[in-house]
């Protein structure tokens, strides 16, 4: 799930499938073998969410076949985050190819914002995992519990950050393949839409995370003004009745 | 360059119309320098009444994508609270609210308004509104250095 750590300074990306097989393609035979995982599975549950109804119960069942097998990879990943210099660069270069080919998969140029804020809200949550949980994480494997993992994927809250994450990757699963560009899009905005619920939970509870850490003024000033020319072209007259006849007038 | 502010709901209301370029361009101009000079900040209870607005939409059949794009811009706005100071902003509405009921007659303010405007007075910001009426009003009741009226035309 993330990657890249180092007593400096801790950086943080989501891992994808492609991610996890690398990395466990370059362990010795016989480590590999040992490493009880299916990759198929995986893909194959990201797949159902290229086709069938989406719903948070849907993206539900497929996280839990994802963090099955993330859990049975705990111990690999744990290998490479405690000897982040091999994998720094690559995991860099690898961040900036994963946000082009989101913004690839989608056509409105809208919505490869709304993926692309959902890709940087997910890396900027387990940054501030690792920061504040490291030790706890380097210290071993924490015991699967697919009862709570269930619970936890269909709630509010944390829920909504592991949600991102599942469909971020069924989207990239799907980008160099032959997904529908509008199922892309569905996909986009849900993540989204649980990214933005995610960080508003954690601003809740005092903890405000930006996704675009270390833009400059001007970089945000631009992309802000280009959120609102897409805000503006999205809401009809009615729509727009709507928001005014929400104003607060009373209390009573 | 203008001073700090927060800008009401009618105000992004207007921001947000579909035809605002052509039918307010001064008000779109003016809105974007603001966002370049200080970002786009609003008080909480303006927060509050766009979020339930959007909400009520979603209740309402609108579509995801038309609501992701209006979010992904509300998202990055930065909301401002009442509660900053020890309730700084609380004790402005308080003292709004009653130095208003004591003109003769009484002036009302409806309780989003005294709210927002206490709110930008406590964080020595001024109020932007396309509300004339709410701007004469303020005016009115010795306020007018804390609101600044964007007129549509």
């Amino acid at each position: 799930m993330f990657a890249s750590l180092s007593k400096k300074r801790i950086e943080a990306v989501p891992i994808l499938l492609a991610d996890l097989e690398r990395l466990v393609a370059r362990l010795p035979a016989k480590q590999r073998a040992a490493l009880i995982w299916s990759p198929e599975a995986v893909r194959k549950a990201l797949l159902q969410l290229h086709r069938e109804p989406l719903s948070r119960m849907a993206v539900a069942e497929v996280g839990l076949e994802v963090f099955r097998s993330f859990h049975r990879c705990w111990p690999l990943l744990m290998e490479f985050l405690r000897a982040p210099e091999v994998l720094r660069a690559e995991l860099s270069a690898a961040w900036q190819e994963k946000v082009l080919l989101l913004r690839s998969a989608v056509v409105d140029p809208a919505v490869a914002d709304a993926a692309e804020w959902a890709f940087r809200s997910l890396s900027a949550f387990f940054d501030f995992f690792l920061s504040v949980a490291a030790n706890e994480v380097m210290e071993g494997l924490p015991a699967f519990d697919e009862r709570e993992l269930e619970r936890t994927l269909t709630e509010d809250g944390p829920g909504c950050i592991f949600r991102t994450q599942v469909l971020l990757m069924a989207i990239l699963e799907g980008a160099a393949g032959k997904m529908d560009s509008g199922r892309a899009e569905e996909l986009a905005v849900m993540a989204f839409m649980e990214a933005s619920s995610a960080l508003n939970a954690l601003a809740r509870e005092g903890i405000r995370l930006d996704p675009f850490r270390g833009e400059t003024s001007e970089q945000r000033t631009r992309r802000i003004l280009r959120y609102s020319e897409f805000a503006r072209g999205s809401l009809s007259d009615e729509a727009l009745e709507v928001l005014a006849s929400a104003r607060v007038h009373g209390l009573r | 360059m203008s001073a700090p502010c927060l800008l009401d709901a009618c105000t992004i209301s207007n921001f947000l119309r579909r035809d605002a370029r052509q039918r307010f361009p001064e008000l779109v101009g003016r809105i974007e320098n603001i966002i370049r000079e200080h970002g786009a900040c609003v008080s909480v209870v303006t927060s509050y009444e766009l979020r339930r607005g959007l909400r009520c939409l979603e209740l309402r059949g609108e579509g995801q994508k038309r609501l992701a794009r209006t979010s992904l811009f509300l998202q990055e706005v930065t909301a401002f609270g009442l509660d900053a100071n020890g309730g700084k902003g609380w004790d402005v509405a308080v003292e709004i609210y009653a130095q208003a009921q004591a003109r003769t007659p009484a002036v009302t303010i409806s309780e989003g308004d005294l709210l927002t405007v206490a709110t930008a007075i406590a964080h020595s910001r001024v109020l932007c509104t396309t509300d004339e009426k709410l701007a004469t009003l303020l005016q009115g009741i010795g306020l007018g250095e804390y609101v600044d009226f964007l007129p549509l035309e």
